[in-house]
């Protein structure tokens, strides 16, 4: 297969960023470096472009180049890496290929939470989109709340496992 | 391990807070626990998906506009590097490794050489230790939005701090730019705003704000001047 440019690539790319990045960070990688190692994944994707057998997944195809990069990134010292602690990424990654993130579900999870967060009281909802939106953490939140970190933390940790259990209600529990 | 303590140090891992003794006591669960690895994995793919949807530097258009930038600088750095082997092998064609290693000696005796010897060893010295310096900021992304100040038009203090501001849906994010020249020349841009802007970067929290390290700066282009005849004449 010829290389496509780079405008070719973009409908790939946009199509499969969200499940890839999620699949990353499923894998062990520290959310501050998901994006690079996904961008990684994707320049591979583009050189190596020739080796993708047509007709095949290419979701798949991606999501063992992004495996690579992450086993590889496993082998640098703990100083430079950017994976969360070795002995969580050993556990995570040993079943990444089995549990892969299947692109379909995306939408469908995305839908899901959307539905979710929705039905949360205002304040565990306000809380939940400052702490993504700004990347904020729980001491800084509850700076700005006037609350207590303790108790920001305690509200997070109720509210995140109230979404999961609202979208296995929803999806099922083998969603992933 | 009980369902409050597997909570607490998941909590603790999704808020990127997780100690290393911590780390491995979850580990130790993990391994025999398949439901708690089921629930761990579900944590951290939808959180990421929530991050993807809510922060306006994650979005799907600032990370492939992110993957452009990467490509465009890897294709350059390639044609730089094809462009250097052509001379490097015009150069040396029919010499022997003998002679050319003469060549080199030669050279290092001159001043000039040795200077240049010198900076090599420089650059090498400090791209080692770059390399094995903690990197601090993800991936590149651009972000669209208004040039502010943080003290002319954010009133936020007396410090003028070129910002950016951006609003979606409803809300209102600020990325604080790392001081640069460039950014310092643009200062009154920055304080006559909100002014249209598209900047480059990567970005990182830092002290409870989000900051971009700016590689590229893009600005509207000025209107045009009027021409003699359509300036708008007073009388005297």
């Amino acid at each position: 297969m010829n290389t496509p440019s780079p405008n070719g690539f973009d409908d790939l790319v946009r199509e499969h960023q969200a499940g890839l990045r999620a699949y990353i960070r499923a894998l062990g990688a520290q959310d501050a470096w998901v994006d690079d190692l996904a961008q990684e994944a994707f320049l591979v994707a583009y050189r190596r472009h020739g080796h993708f057998e047509a007709g095949a997944d290419f979701g798949r195809w991606l999501r063992g180049i992004a495996r690579n990069l992450v086993l590889n990134e496993r082998r640098k010292s703990a100083r430079r890496s950017r994976l969360l602690q070795e002995s969580i990424v050993d556990v995570l990654s040993d079943e990444g290929e089995s549990a892969p993130v299947a692109q379909p579900a995306v939408a469908s999870v995305l839908q899901a939470m959307a539905d979710c967060v929705s039905g949360l009281p205002p304040r565990s909802r306000e809380l939940l989109e400052r702490r993504y939106a700004e990347s904020t953490d729980a001491t800084t939140l509850a700076r700005s709340l006037q609350l207590s970190a303790a108790a920001v933390r305690q509200t997070l940790v109720r509210t995140r496992a109230a979404v999961r259990r609202c979208i296995e209600g929803k999806l099922g529990e083998g969603w992933l | 391990m009980n369902a409050g303590r597997f909570e607490e140090l998941l909590e603790r891992l999704l808020d990127g807070e997780l100690t290393p003794v911590e780390g491995d006591e979850l580990a130790a669960v993990l391994r025999t626990d398949p439901a708690r690895r089921r629930e761990l994995r579900q944590h951290l793919v939808l959180w990421e998906l929530w991050s993807q949807q809510q922060a306006p530097e994650r979005s799907a258009a600032a990370f492939l506009a992110g993957w452009r930038t990467r490509l465009r600088a890897e294709r350059q750095g390639e044609s730089f590097l094809a462009g250097l082997k052509t001379r490097i092998s015009r150069d040396s064609a029919g010499e022997s490794p003998l002679r050319r290693l003469g060549a080199w000696w030669a050279a290092l005796q001159r001043p000039a050489g040795l200077a240049w010897a010198a900076s090599v060893a420089l650059v090498t010295c400090a791209t080692f230790f770059w390399l094995l310096a903690p990197h601090r900021a993800q991936a590149t992304t651009i972000v669209h939005g208004e040039a502010v100040c943080t003290a002319c038009v954010l009133h936020e203090g007396h410090t003028h701090t070129p910002a950016i501001r951006v609003q979606t849906d409803g809300a209102t994010h600020i990325y604080y730019l790392e001081s640069s020249p460039r950014l310092t020349e643009l200062q009154g841009y920055f304080c006559s705003g909100p002014n249209p802007i598209t900047v480059e970067g990567k970005p990182h929290p830092a002290g409870g704000r989000m900051m971009l390290d700016v590689s590229h700066i893009e600005l509207p282009p000025p209107p045009p001047k009027p021409n003699d005849d359509q300036r708008i004449l007073f009388p005297l």
